[in-house]
């Protein structure tokens, strides 16, 4: 998802404003030469879905803030490794966040894996980043709301609950070939709807 | 089939014997890997679908002190001396150093905290310079006013941005020897305090 490409520079108030212009791979780039600012303007641009994500995996506010800081701190060491052909920079970091947080709910067996509640949206003044992202999540929620129910619960609950896709086959009470097919259909639909919905998605 | 496991994959939704399995797999399987990165983009987006509530401002200073300390640490010592507002009404210059040397310890990579007089906090302060004032127990500004924070080098305060519940980045580095002040200002700030300072932090 390219969606990041836009990231609103209003919020990055303590950006060295040398950085603000330079691109995620740049940035990247500059991480691998051990350029802490660098990783700071990136934490700017993607700090708050990665909270946010890794909180509602870990659902505790500390677990999440370890979370965020031990993927950073991954990206920051592997900065070098990063390969464009492999993706987007913000999907390569948001990788390394949702792995941490899968990492600390299953070793914490904190996993609850309710599905997608709708969340109050907040009300009052948005600032520019707020406004962003709510679109963005609406673009997303509608675009899961048009899976099939199957599929949009096999999907949510691996990537929201932390569970296995053998967990889950238990879980539901289905054969493990039947929960592989879900999420890679449910996947391979939602990146359609995505692309129906005008975001860009990157990789042919 | 291997193949089956790229949508389990990039939901972290394989055991670890499974992902090391598939990793090893995509080494001499591009089209898994072609596969991988667009699975990896859709499941990605599902990451702006929630809240995202904003992270506390400290964890950005967490991150950024990649080297590996990972604790804030904050000494106390003797009680802060809570200054009157009488005692420095006004101030048209302000003495770095008025108050006791309280020093900064620093963490592994050089991230410090400073005691904070005027109330109950920790202003830290990254090796960039980027810093994060944190205060407790300061009454709401009143309607038409706000908490403006400011950076003293050389007596000379210089506005760095606004308190707005407990914690503040502010808006401009602090250097070595600087020091932070907040005082109560016309809604909009000032250029220079006009109101008494409620709370000074100094560096040293």
């Amino acid at each position: 998802m390219a969606t990041v490409r836009n990231f609103p520079r209003a919020t990055q108030t303590q950006t060295r404003r040398d950085l603000a212009h330079l691109s995620d791979e740049a940035l990247l780039a500059l991480c691998s030469r051990a350029d802490d600012a660098a990783l700071g303007e990136l934490y700017d641009r993607y700090g708050r879905v990665a909270y946010g994500l890794a909180l509602r995996i870990v659902r505790d506010r500390a677990l999440a803030e370890d979370a965020v800081q031990e993927a950073f701190l991954g990206v920051w060491r592997s900065a070098g490794s990063f390969l464009a052909e492999q993706g987007k920079p913000s999907t390569w970091i948001l990788t390394h966040v949702h792995r941490r947080a899968v990492d600390l709910v299953r070793r914490e067996e904190r996993r609850r894996g309710e599905p997608l509640e709708e969340v109050a949206q907040p009300t009052g003044e948005a600032t520019d980043e707020e406004a962003w992202l709510r679109a963005q999540r609406q673009v997303v929620q509608e675009a899961l709301r048009k899976l099939p129910a199957d599929q949009r619960e096999a999907i949510e609950l691996a990537y929201y609950g932390g569970f296995t896709q053998s967990e889950l086959a238990h879980r539901l009470g289905v054969p493990l070939g039947t929960i592989k097919s879900r999420m890679f259909t449910g996947l391979r639909r939602l990146r359609e709807l995505l692309a129906e919905a005008g975001l860009e998605v990157d990789a042919p | 089939m291997v193949h089956e496991q790229a949508a389990g994959f990039a939901l972290d939704a394989l055991d670890a014997a499974e992902a090391t399995e598939f990793e090893r797999h995509l080494e001499s399987c591009p089209d898994c890997e072609d596969e991988l990165v667009r699975l990896r983009t859709s499941a990605t987006a599902l990451a702006f679908a929630g809240d995202l509530p904003a992270p506390r401002p400290e964890l950005k200073l967490r991150v950024l002190d990649v080297g590996g300390g990972v604790v804030i640490p904050f000494r106390r010592r003797r009680s802060v001396a809570v200054l009157s507002a009488a005692a420095v009404a006004a101030c048209a210059a302000i003495v770095v150093g008025a108050h006791a040397w309280t020093g900064g310890r620093a963490t592994a990579a050089g991230l410090r905290s400073y005691r904070v007089h005027g109330g109950e906090g920790t202003l830290l302060v990254a090796p960039t310079g980027e810093a994060v004032l944190v205060i407790r127990g300061l009454p709401p500004a009143a309607a038409g006013t706000a908490y403006e924070l400011w950076v003293v080098r050389n007596g000379r305060p210089a506005p760095a941005g606004f308190l707005r519940g407990e914690v503040a980045t502010l808006t401009r580095p602090v250097g070595r020897g600087a020091a932070v002040a907040v005082s109560l200002e016309p809604r909009g700030g000032s250029r220079r305090p006009t109101g008494p300072l409620l709370v000074t932090a100094e560096t040293a």
